[in-house]
């Protein structure tokens, strides 16, 4: 009996394929964006952040939602050599309200993630960061993970996230000041 | 049925690969061969020229797989950096429009991309030729004659993809939905006739699947044209149209029996480090056993981690470009797809490596991958003498739960998961380790 499970499984991706697309164009059409005004622009995010010294800042998302009908946003932060983060939680702060107040783009309903890669500073903690600014429970490091660490932050319906961010597009938050510094 | 374009240049240059030094070093043909019969129909007829020469080593294999394992495994390698040459004249091309005037743009320009495209067929060539010989490989162990019997279905199956592809548009859905029980009843015949035998077939008629595709691509230089036609095709199908289909994730239980795994915790693997950033609803898990073996646990990370590009199906990439790619450490973001096929949020999209442990890895879908938001674990050991490897996945539901099926689809996907990806990597893995990376 598994084994014919298993060809049965093998016939849905044969079909599978073809029904994916269909759904993600269905998808597409659920999920607000593109809003006619408030917040901010992608582009003038990507300006806002560039910004803050000592790090440059990876953007990935915004786009349809995928079969799953998921969309959000991925952003990934690099310590410049030299540099260092002096205020995990406000940058953490920052960069989940900058990524929810993009009007010109899909509106995330699953996840914002913040990944931060520090080669100098092992010690940094995006998600006790995220944490401490009251976006995500506390979590337990990984073992390991010397610079590399992921802030992942639940923003589906309902989540105490979504609710914290409010309307979308949120209202352009603040370049922080002081969130890095010189080594 | 329309001719098919192939760029004469790519198809010289391959036929001179094809020639070449490497096929010196394997054995004189066997003789236990038995072919594949009377040769290919349907879709196979077009591609003839390029499928004789697989039936033909065929029979020249059957005496050293491992030696034809090597030579694939080398090939492929010249495959992606055939594949870089191609880039760097792209690149070149790239940087010198606007900087040259008149008649010397026009024969600068229009050399490189002439050398551009050409390359780029060619690595295409190389690598469905390279993938071809490991498929021989596996064929020559396995079950040679049911392989055989895998590309009859297949070819006919394809011929009407071909016609899809090549013929009148647009393809009406009572086609498609027919070519799609033909196909899975002429599978499920081959599949009857060697019951005993079907996860190998299985895996067999996935491979082929793939190396059908391959060959398209290396014959079409405008495949990703095709690709994004095919894509705006399907978007016309709203989900649950597909005759015949749409009940079957229910006759799949979820009771485990599948590796179907439920709130699996953020832990995919205790005594092992590796963990997952969210707790999810759902999952699966699998375990292969790849053989005995006298490599640790650290030299076969090691090699796992070496030979990334070639063990991590999702990785492969029409352009052969992730192909010699390595697994270099957590932040690592990976372009992956599911059999080659680049649709957007459909079949392709990142993934990022999120943690590297001692004896795996654990990676993340990004934003646009189907996946998203799930994550996936893989640990590879040595243990009493075998060799292990296990994947874990994890996410709150399957994609096969927004295609409009009822009832809980978690045992299906974890099938599914298993038999169309990681198995196809456990056969990877256990040919690195029996024969090593060239």
């Amino acid at each position: 009996m598994a084994r014919l499970n298993r060809w049965i499984a093998a016939a849905i991706v044969i079909s599978g394929i073809a029904a994916l697309s269909a759904c993600t164009q269905a998808r597409r059409d659920e999920v607000p964006h593109n809003a006619p005004a408030g917040g901010q622009t992608l582009s003038e995010m990507q300006a806002a952040v560039s910004d803050i010294p000592g790090i440059s800042v990876d953007i990935a998302g915004g786009g349809p939602p995928n079969v799953k009908g998921n969309t959000g946003y991925a952003l990934a932060v690099t310590v410049d050599p030299g540099y260092r983060i002096t205020d995990g939680p406000a940058l953490i702060s920052f960069l989940i309200e900058s990524a929810w107040s993009v009007r010109d783009a899909y509106m995330p309903n699953a996840e914002i993630s913040v990944s931060v890669k520090d080669e100098t500073d092992s010690s940094f903690d995006a998600s006790a960061a995220a944490s401490e600014a009251g976006w995500i429970e506390p979590l337990d490091p990984p073992p390991g993970g010397a610079g590399f660490t992921i802030a992942a932050v639940d923003i589906r319906d309902g989540s105490p996230a979504r609710q914290r961010l409010g309307d979308w597009p949120g209202d352009v938050p603040a370049v922080p000041t002081n969130v890095t510094a010189a080594n | 049925m329309t001719a098919i374009a192939v760029l004469p240049a790519a198809d010289s240059a391959a036929a001179s690969l094809a020639a070449a030094d490497w096929q010196s070093g394997l054995p004189a043909p066997g003789a236990g061969g038995d072919g594949c019969g009377s040769g290919l129909s349907g879709f196979a007829s077009v591609i003839a020229q390029f499928v004789q020469p697989l039936e033909e080593l065929l029979e020249r294999v059957t005496g050293d797989p491992a030696g034809l394992y090597h030579a694939s495994h080398t090939w492929e390698v010249y495959a992606g950096d055939v594949q870089a040459v191609s880039q760097t004249f792209a690149d070149a091309l790239a940087q010198i429009q606007g900087h040259v005037q008149g008649i010397t743009a026009a024969v600068v320009e229009g050399s490189l991309r002439g050398l551009a495209a050409a390359t780029h067929s060619i690595a295409d060539w190389s690598k469905v030729v390279s993938q071809a010989l490991q498929l021989c490989v596996r064929a020559v162990e396995i079950m040679r004659s049911l392989v055989c019997s895998g590309f009859e279905v297949l070819s006919s199956a394809a011929g009407v993809i071909g016609d899809v592809l090549f013929g009148s548009w647009p393809w009406e859905v009572d086609e498609k939905t027919q070519a799609i029980r033909d196909f899975a009843n002429n599978c499920a015949q081959v599949i009857d006739d060697v019951v005993e035998n079907i996860e190998r077939v299985l895996q067999a008629l996935r491979e082929l699947v793939r190396l059908l595709t391959d060959l398209y691509r290396a014959i079409v230089p405008f495949h990703q044209d095709l690709e994004n036609l095919i894509g705006q095709l399907l978007a016309e199908f709203p989900p649950g149209d597909i005759p015949g289909l749409g009940g079957l994730p229910g006759l799949v239980p979820d009771d485990g029996s599948l590796g179907d795994t439920y709130n699996p915790g953020r832990v995919p693997y205790p005594g092992s480090e590796h963990v997952f950033r969210h707790e999810y609803s759902q999952g699966y898990q699998h375990q292969y056993d790849l053989g005995t073996t006298d490599m640790t646990t650290a030299e076969l990370n090691d090699m796992l981690r070496q030979q990334f590009g070639h063990v991590f199906l999702p990785s492969r990439e029409g352009d052969n470009g992730q192909l010699n790619m390595q697994l270099t450490g957590e932040g690592q973001i990976i372009h992956t797809s599911l059999f080659g096929m680049g649709v957007p949020g459909v079949t392709a999209g990142d993934i990022l490596v999120q943690q590297v442990t001692e004896d795996g890895f654990v990676i993340a879908a990004q934003p646009g991958h189907p996946e998203w938001p799930g994550e996936v674990a893989f640990r590879l050991r040595n243990v009493d003498g075998r060799a292990v490897f296990e994947v874990t996945g994890s996410y709150n539901d399957t994609i096969l739960a927004n295609l409009g099926f009822d009832g809980k689809t978690n045992g299906a996907y974890a099938g599914i998961s298993d038999v169309s990806i990681w198995a196809d990597m456990q056969y990877r893995l256990e040919d690195m380790i029996n024969y090593g990376p060239s």
